[in-house]
C-alpha cells in the first residue's frame, strides 16, 4: 500500500462569497511513488487550487473538504504544524512564474539555504551554504560559486526556474507539485527545464504532479494524465491512451488544439467558447455548451466517471463516440 | 559606482540648492512690508535720524538690495550667517547651540512614530478587517488629523497635570544640576556621563513632546505599511515561502516586512522633514529650547538674519535627508544601484 504516494478522494473546494458554488468538485486522483502524473485543463479548471489545497496553501476564504492522504497521512484539515513539517520537506512546489516566485531582497544562496535549514535545525549556516552550492550544480547553473550570492534580478527566467527547482529538491522530497513550471518561459528554455525536472525526479525517485494546460508537454513527461474541466476530472488515462483513443470530447478538443494535430486535421478549430466559472456552471454536463456531441440528456444529467478500456471518462456517450481518427478525417 | 564618490557628488549639489534657498528667502524678506529697523531700535531711537543712520550703516541696510544680497551670499559661503538682531550673537552659533535639542526631539519622534507605525501597520495587515484593524485605523486617523498644538496641550494636561506621570514642559528639570554637553543630546550625554538621574530626567521630559510630534508619522506609516504588507502578502514569493514550510512569523517579518518597507523609506524621509516643520509648534508648546522655538522667537522679533539662518538650515537638512533616503534604498534593495 505504501506504493501510493498521494491519494486524493472526493476533494471539494468552495470560496467564501461564491454562494456555495464549488470551484473544485469531487476530484479524486492518485500518484504512486516515483510516478509522473500530469493534470491538464484550461485556465480556471481548478488545477492549481486542487494542488494548493493539498499543501494547505489556500487563503482562509477557501473551504476544503474531502480527503488527501500523503503516504497514509491525512492532509485535509491537518494541523498547521503537520502541514509545515511536510511542505518543503516531503512535498515541494514549483510555481508557474519564476520571476515572482523568488524574494527579490534575498540572495539566491539565502533562499536555498532557508529551505534546508527550516527542516533541518541542526544544519549550520556554513553547511547549508555548501549544500546550496551543490544544489546549484545539480540544476546545472553555471558559475555556481558566483551565483550563490547574487539576487533574483541577476538571473534570467530559465535560470530562476532552475533556482526554484533547486529549492524544491533541497530536501529530497517524495513528491513535487510543479504548477505550469514552463508556461512563463521561452520556448527554447522550456524543454531544458522540463528535461532537468524529469532527470532529477527519476534520479531521486520523486513523484511528480505536473500541472499544465498544454498536452504537448505531457507526452514526453507523464505516465498518466488527468484531464480537468470546470473543477472536475473528466478523464483519467495512461498517456498513450490519451493521444491514441481519448475518451472524452473535451480531451479530443484539447488534442485538436495542439499545433501538430492542427496540421494533420487541416486547421481544425480550437474548442469554441470559453470554460464556465463556478458561478455560471451549466446544468448537466458542464461541457455541453461547447460539445458537438451534446444531446438532451447531457443538458440535464451530470455524467459520472466510467471505465472505457484502461481509461475512465465522464461522458454520457462514453463508448459510443466515433473513433478519434475518423472524427478528424470527417471534420 | 563607489558609495563615497556618490555621496561627494550628491553633496556637491548642496551649495546650489542653498543658493536657491537664500535667493528665495531674501526676496521674501524684501517683499515683506515689515521694517527691520523697528526690531533693532527702540521707538525713541527710531525718531532720531542719527541713530537710524548709524543702525542702517551698522547692519548694512543703507546699501541697495542687490548689494545686500551679494554681500549676504558671500558671507554664507564663508560660513557666516550674520548677527542676530535679537540675541546679538552670530546666527550660526545660535543655531549650533539649539540644533541638538531639535535633533533629539525630532529623532525621538521619528523613532517613536516610525517604530509604532510599522508595528501597527503589520498588525493591521495581519488582522485585516477585524476590530484590531479598525482600531489601528482610528489611531492613524487621529494622529494625522489632530493638530499638534491641540494634542500637545491635551497630552500635557492629562499626563503631566492630571495624572502627574510625566514632567511638564522643558527639556530638563530646571532645578537639577546642568549636564555638561558632549553631543548636546541630553539623553546620550547623561549615559556617557553615567548620570542616571539626569538620564531619567531627560527621557521623561522627551517622551511627551516626541510622542505628540511623532503621532502624525505613526498615522502615515501605519497606513502605508498596512497597504504595502497586504500587497506583498499576496505575492508569489510569499506563497513560495509558505510552501517551503516557513512559520507564520518568519513569513511576516523575514519575507514580507522587508519588501513592504521599501515604499516606506521615501515616506520616512519626508516624515523627517515634516517633523522638523512640526517641531516649530511642538517646541513652542513644550518650551523646548530648539531651533523651532528659535524660529518663532526670531519671526516675532523680525530678526531677519536669524530667520534666514533657520531657512537655510531647513534647506540643508532637506538635501541631506534626500541623500540619506537614496542611500537607504541602495542598502536595502539589491536591485537599486548607485548612479
Ligand atoms: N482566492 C480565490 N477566491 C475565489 N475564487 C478563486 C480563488 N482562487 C481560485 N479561485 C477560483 O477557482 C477556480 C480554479 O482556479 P485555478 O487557479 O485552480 O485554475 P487553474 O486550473 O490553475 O488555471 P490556470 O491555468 O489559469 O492556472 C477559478 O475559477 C477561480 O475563479
Ligand atoms: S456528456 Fe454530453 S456534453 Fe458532456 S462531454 Fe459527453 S457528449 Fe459532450
Ligand atoms: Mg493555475
Amino acid at each position: 500500500m505504501s506504493d501510493i504516494l498521494l491519494d486524493v478522494r472526493g476533494l471539494d473546494i468552495a470560496f467564501f462569497g461564491m454562494a456555495g458554488q464549488r470551484s473544485v468538485r469531487d476530484v479524486s486522483l492518485t500518484i504512486a511513488r516515483g510516478e509522473t502524473v500530469s493534470i491538464v485543463g484550461e485556465s480556471g479548471s481548478g488545477k492549481s487550487v486542487s494542488m494548493r489545497a493539498i499543501m494547505g496553501l489556500l487563503p482562509d476564504s477557501a473551504y476544503v473538504s474531502g480527503s488527501a492522504k500523503f503516504l497514509g497521512q491525512e492532509l485535509i484539515g491537518a494541523s498547521t504544524a503537520t502541514l509545515r513539517s511536510l511542505t518543503g520537506s516531503r512535498i515541494a512546489m514549483i510555481f508557474q512564474d519564476p520571476l515572482t516566485a523568488l524574494n527579490p531582497l534575498l540572495s539566491i544562496g539565502d533562499q536555498i539555504s532557508e529551505a534546508i535549514r527550516i527542516h533541518n535545525r541542526d544544519v549550520s549556516r556554513r553547511e547549508a551554504r555548501e549544500r546550496a552550492l551543490q544544489l546549484l550544480r545539480d540544476v546545472a547553473i553555471p558559475f555556481p560559486e558566483k551565483r550563490l550570492d547574487q539576487y533574483p534580478h541577476e538571473f534570467s527566467g530559465g535560470m530562476r526556474q532552475r533556482v526554484v527547482i533547486a529549492i524544491a529538491i533541497a530536501n529530497k522530497p517524495d513528491l513535487i507539485i510543479a504548477d505550469e513550471p514552463t508556461t512563463a518561459l521561452d520556448v527554447t528554455v522550456q524543454a531544458e527545464v522540463l528535461d532537468l525536472l524529469r532527470r532529477l525526479c527519476r534520479q531521486n525517485g520523486t513523484g511528480l504532479a505536473l500541472i499544465t494546460h498544454d498536452l504537448g508537454v505531457v507526452a514526453g513527461m507523464a505516465e498518466r494524465v488527468y484531464v480537468m474541466y470546470a473543477g472536475s476530472i473528466v478523464e483519467a488515462a495512461l498517456v498513450d491512451d490519451i493521444f491514441e483513443r481519448p475518451a472524452h470530447p473535451y480531451t479530443r478538443g484539447l488534442l485538436r488544439s495542439l499545433p501538430k494535430m492542427k496540421d494533420q486535421a487541416k486547421r481544425l478549430e480550437d474548442i469554441g467558447g470559453t470554460p464556465p466559472t463556478a458561478a455560471s456552471l451549466p446544468t448537466g454536463c458542464a461541457f455541453h455548451p461547447r460539445c458537438s456531441f451534446a444531446t438532451d440528456v447531457c443538458r440535464k444529467e451530470t455524467p459520472r466517471l466510467n471505465s472505457y478500456g484502461r481509461s475512465i471518462a465522464a461522458c454520457h456517450l462514453g463508448g459510443s463516440l466515433p473513433a478519434f481518427e475518423k472524427e478528424i478525417e470527417t471534420a | 559606482m563607489n558609495a563615497y564618490r556618490y555621496v561627494l557628488r550628491r553633496l556637491a549639489g548642496l551649495p546650489f540648492l542653498l543658493l536657491g534657498v537664500v535667493t528665495v528667502a531674501f526676496l521674501l524678506s524684501q517683499l515683506s512690508p515689515a521694517e527691520p529697523l523697528a526690531s533693532i531700535l527702540s521707538e525713541r531711537q527710531l525718531s532720531n535720524p542719527e541713530a537710524v543712520a548709524a543702525a542702517k550703516a551698522r547692519w548694512g541696510l543703507d546699501r541697495s538690495p542687490v548689494e545686500q544680497y551679494l554681500y549676504y551670499v558671500k558671507n554664507v559661503f564663508e560660513g557666516d550667517l550674520g548677527i542676530s538682531f535679537r540675541t546679538k550673537q552670530p546666527v550660526i552659533e545660535d543655531l549650533a547651540a539649539r540644533l541638538p535639542a531639535t535633533m533629539e526631539l525630532v529623532l525621538a519622534a521619528l523613532f517613536l512614530g516610525v517604530g509604532s507605525g510599522i508595528v501597527l501597520g503589520v498588525v493591521a495587515a495581519r488582522f485585516r478587517d477585524t476590530v484590531v484593524d479598525q482600531l489601528v485605523r482610528l489611531i492613524a486617523l487621529f494622529g494625522s488629523s489632530l493638530p499638534v498644538f491641540w494634542s500637545g496641550l491635551a497630552a500635557l494636561s492629562i499626563f503631566s497635570v492630571q495624572l502627574g506621570l510625566l514632567p511638564g514642559p522643558g527639556r530638563m528639570n530646571p532645578r537639577a544640576a546642568a549636564l555638561d554637553p558632549i553631543t548636546g543630546f541630553n539623553t546620550i550625554d547623561a549615559i556617557l556621563r553615567g548620570n542616571m538621574a539626569s538620564f531619567s530626567d531627560a527621557v521623561t521630559h522627551l517622551i511627551l513632546p516626541a510622542a505628540v510630534l511623532g503621532w502624525a508619522t505613526t498615522g502615515v506609516i501605519s497606513r502605508l505599511v498596512r497597504a504595502s504588507m497586504l500587497d506583498v502578502l499576496g505575492q508569489d514569493y510569499i506563497l513560495m515561502a509558505k510552501a517551503k514550510g516557513s512559520s507564520g512569523l518568519r513569513i511576516l517579518f523575514h519575507h514580507a516586512l522587508r519588501n513592504a518597507l521599501l515604499p516606506a523609506i521615501t515616506v520616512i524621509g519626508y516624515s523627517f522633514a515634516y517633523l522638523l516643520t512640526g517641531a516649530v509648534l511642538t517646541e513652542t508648546i513644550f518650551s523646548w529650547p530648539g531651533v523651532g522655538s528659535y524660529a518663532v522667537e526670531s519671526a516675532r522679533a523680525l530678526d531677519y538674519p536669524a530667520i534666514m539662518g533657520v531657512t537655510m538650515l531647513g534647506g540643508a537638512v532637506f538635501v541631506l535627508t534626500n541623500l540619506a533616503t537614496d542611500l537607504a534604498y541602495v542598502l536595502v534593495d539589491p536591485r537599486i544601484k548607485l548612479q
